[in-house]
């Protein structure tokens, strides 16, 4: 990585170390990771926040936990490692597992309890990686295909507010979704 | 006035679900159907207050609730709308249609399709009858076997009628939505009148239009054409043509009913050439097609030989239409000895149309066919010719040879010509006529393989194909869907 040419400002510090670069994130309870800095950029929030120039001492990421930071951290790692050295890898989510060889490891990344689900879903927003969100939306999509409607509710604890009149009307009108 | 359609209560007034609400917070006991709900639903004092992160799917911000959604198949995503009326306020918004669709052509490359075959066919005894057959096809060249099946519009109620009453219709089609105009006659032939019903064989949605005051003859021909416009709400006309009662004539009689206005209206639209009364000598004669938001259908020649195209814009230009010559280079259709006219059919290819031109002059004349295409309507049309096919360079697949003498039905042209691929421009449907399978012919290649099996009776023939496109969000059919107040900011 050029050291001259960018318009970012980098300290001396940071200059000697070129190849593994890092940088700490600090999470909402307190705890610091370092992370080398292509990892952390697999974030596009992490990576505007690096380009600006903000990013002296440590990122601070109010709104995540360590323990999703920590996971998050592992999923970064893991597909920076498979996408190669050269650029944040622009792998997207699929579960076809000919083009994306992380499939398996991908799958079991999501294996967790609904709360940590959502807090990795609201993570990967917040930080703007477009393959986690896609992950684990697509595992939340999942578990909502071939379920009724009544299922759907108990799955997610959503409260049903329809009367059984309007519900009968509501599923008359969209019948074909039902067969 | 109530109109009939699939979901007969869309039409009920909210006012009642308003009321029976306000029944509910002013007398809660009167109120015979909401008690027992309120019952069940009452929180017993025990139960601890559910954690925060439960109903995080009514917390999150809409944006990510999209993107979950968006990941449903489009069947799912409509079940969803059950779930909540938050949901179902957000699932209805026609924002969420567009974003459901521009997430799925970031993620595939073509759409589904299903091709509807109507076929007369003709017993021994007794009237010839209609049928409909759908094939669908998954994004590939060869159909699957079809869960629709052959009864695909068995949920509108005129094919649900008795045998006393003879049903001779016709179809229109834009893009899902199918326009059935039916002729219904008593067995006694005392009643007489004809129906319209838009519906969505997808969805098994239908509406029904409200009658029309003049009567639809058998030669007349009737178009159906919508218009998109600001958040996917979109008006739609369905124009009835009246077939001119003489030659050359200047003028054409129509009936047009609009959404926006809600009746049909009688209209007399001029035509800078004559027109003849409409004549049914080639199948393709009957069909209105739409493209490019206007209406297009086959002028005749006096003995029923195509000789051009009329094209009106109801949405635009309301009074007139236009004519389109055929192309310059048009090889005169001359009816030889056997009687056998040239082939000729049109389609639409990407909002373009299409004819394909199959001469069929002299005995020892080999197959083939012409394909032109309407590139600008000005001054009477300019077409260009797209591609040229000879039976002599063609390749038929290993498949299509096995079948003794199938290869040879389009050296003798007894095929018939299907619909343009929607998606690849090089690629036409022919069926044969007296084997039941459908082939492909790509115009580069001149590559010929199976396409599929038909599943209908010999004695049918072709008398018309569509082109349905699977959408990935199904088009509703109107009145459009329900209101509900919903208490949370949607």
């Amino acid at each position: 990585m050029a050291s001259s040419s960018t318009s970012v400002v980098v300290s001396n510090k940071e200059k000697e170390n070129k190849n593994t670069k890092k940088v700490t994130l600090k999470s909402s309870d307190g705890e610091s990771f370092e992370v080398d800095e292509s990892v952390a950029m697999e974030s596009q929030t992490i990576k505007h926040i690096i380009e600006d120039g903000c990013a002296n001492n440590e990122i601070p990421l109010p709104n995540v936990t360590s323990g999703i930071l920590s996971r998050v951290i592992e999923y970064c790692k893991k597909h920076k490692e498979a996408a190669g050295e050269s650029e944040p890898s622009v792998t997207s989510y699929t579960s076809n597992s000919t083009t994306n060889p992380l499939t398996e490891w991908d799958t079991e990344f999501v294996k967790v309890d609904q709360n940590t689900l959502f807090d990795l879903i609201l993570a990967a927003n917040y930080l703007d990686i477009k393959g986690l969100l896609d992950l684990t939306c697509k595992t939340v999509a999942d578990m909502m295909k071939g379920k009724t409607p009544q299922e759907i509710r108990e799955t997610f604890h959503i409260k049903n507010d329809y009367t059984p009149e309007e519900e009968a009307e509501v599923r008359k009108e969209n019948q074909w979704a039902f067969e | 006035m109530a109109l009939e359609s699939s979901t007969e209560v869309s039409l009920v007034p909210r006012r009642k679900i308003r009321k029976r609400r306000k029944m509910r917070k002013e007398n809660p006991e009167e109120d015979p159907i909401q008690s027992p709900c309120r019952k069940r639903r009452r929180k017993h004092p025990d139960e601890p207050e559910p954690e925060p992160s439960y109903e995080f799917l009514n917390k999150i911000p809409v944006a990510i609730l999209f993107e979950i959604l968006y990941r449903l198949p489009s069947r799912t995503a409509h079940l969803c709308k059950s779930v909540s009326k938050r949901w179902y306020s957000l699932i209805s918004n026609p924002s969420f249609a567009r974003g459901f669709i521009h997430h799925r052509r970031r993620h595939s490359d073509s759409e589904p399709f299903n091709l509807l075959l109507r076929y007369t066919i003709r017993y021994y005894m007794g009237p010839p009858k209609d049928k409909i057959q759908v094939l669908p096809f998954n994004s590939s060249e060869t159909c699957s076997d079809g869960k629709y099946g052959n009864n695909i519009l068995n949920f509108l109620p005129c094919f649900k009628r008795g045998r006393l009453y003879k049903n001779d219709f016709g179809v229109a089609s834009f893009n899902d939505l199918l326009l059935v105009h039916n002729r219904v006659t008593s067995a006694r032939k005392k009643v007489g009148f004809c129906e319209y019903y838009i519906c969505n064989p997808y969805t098994k949605q239908w509406f029904k239009l409200p009658r029309c005051s003049s009567h639809t003859l058998r030669t007349d021909k009737v178009g159906f054409i919508c218009e998109a416009y600001e958040n996917a709400h979109y008006r739609y006309k369905v124009v009835l043509i009246h077939s001119p009662n003489e030659p050359n004539a200047t003028q054409l009689h129509m009936e047009v009913f609009s959404s926006e206005i809600g009746k049909w209206c009688k209209s007399v639209v001029s035509s800078p050439r004559g027109l003849n009364p409409f004549k049914r000598k080639f199948e393709c004669a009957g069909v209105v097609v739409a493209c490019n938001g206007m209406l297009h259908w086959v002028d005749t020649e006096v003995n029923g030989m195509i000789k051009g195209f009329v094209v009106f814009d109801p949405f635009n230009d309301a009074e007139r239409c236009n004519y389109i010559d055929l192309p310059v280079n048009f090889s005169p259709q001359v009816e030889f000895g056997f009687g056998v006219p040239d082939n000729f059919s049109f389609g639409v290819f990407r909002g373009r149309l299409r004819i394909l031109h199959n001469p069929r002059a002299g005995f020892n004349h080999t197959f083939s066919f012409y394909v032109w295409e309407l590139e600008d309507y000005n001054n009477a049309g300019t077409w260009c010719m797209k591609h040229e096919v000879c039976y002599e360079n063609m390749v038929f697949e290993h498949d299509l040879s096995r079948y003794v003498g199938l290869a040879r039905n389009f050296r003798y042209s007894m095929v018939e010509f299907l619909a343009f691929h929607p998606d690849n421009g090089e690629i036409v449907f022919f069926k044969f006529r007296n084997y039941q399978v459908m082939c492909t012919v790509n115009m580069r290649t001149r590559e010929s393989k199976m396409a599929g099996k038909l599943n209908c009776s010999q004695w049918g023939s072709l008398s018309s194909a569509f082109l349905l496109p699977q959408p990935l969000w199904p088009t509703p059919v109107p009145p459009l869907p329900l209101q509900f107040e919903c208490s949370n900011n949607c």
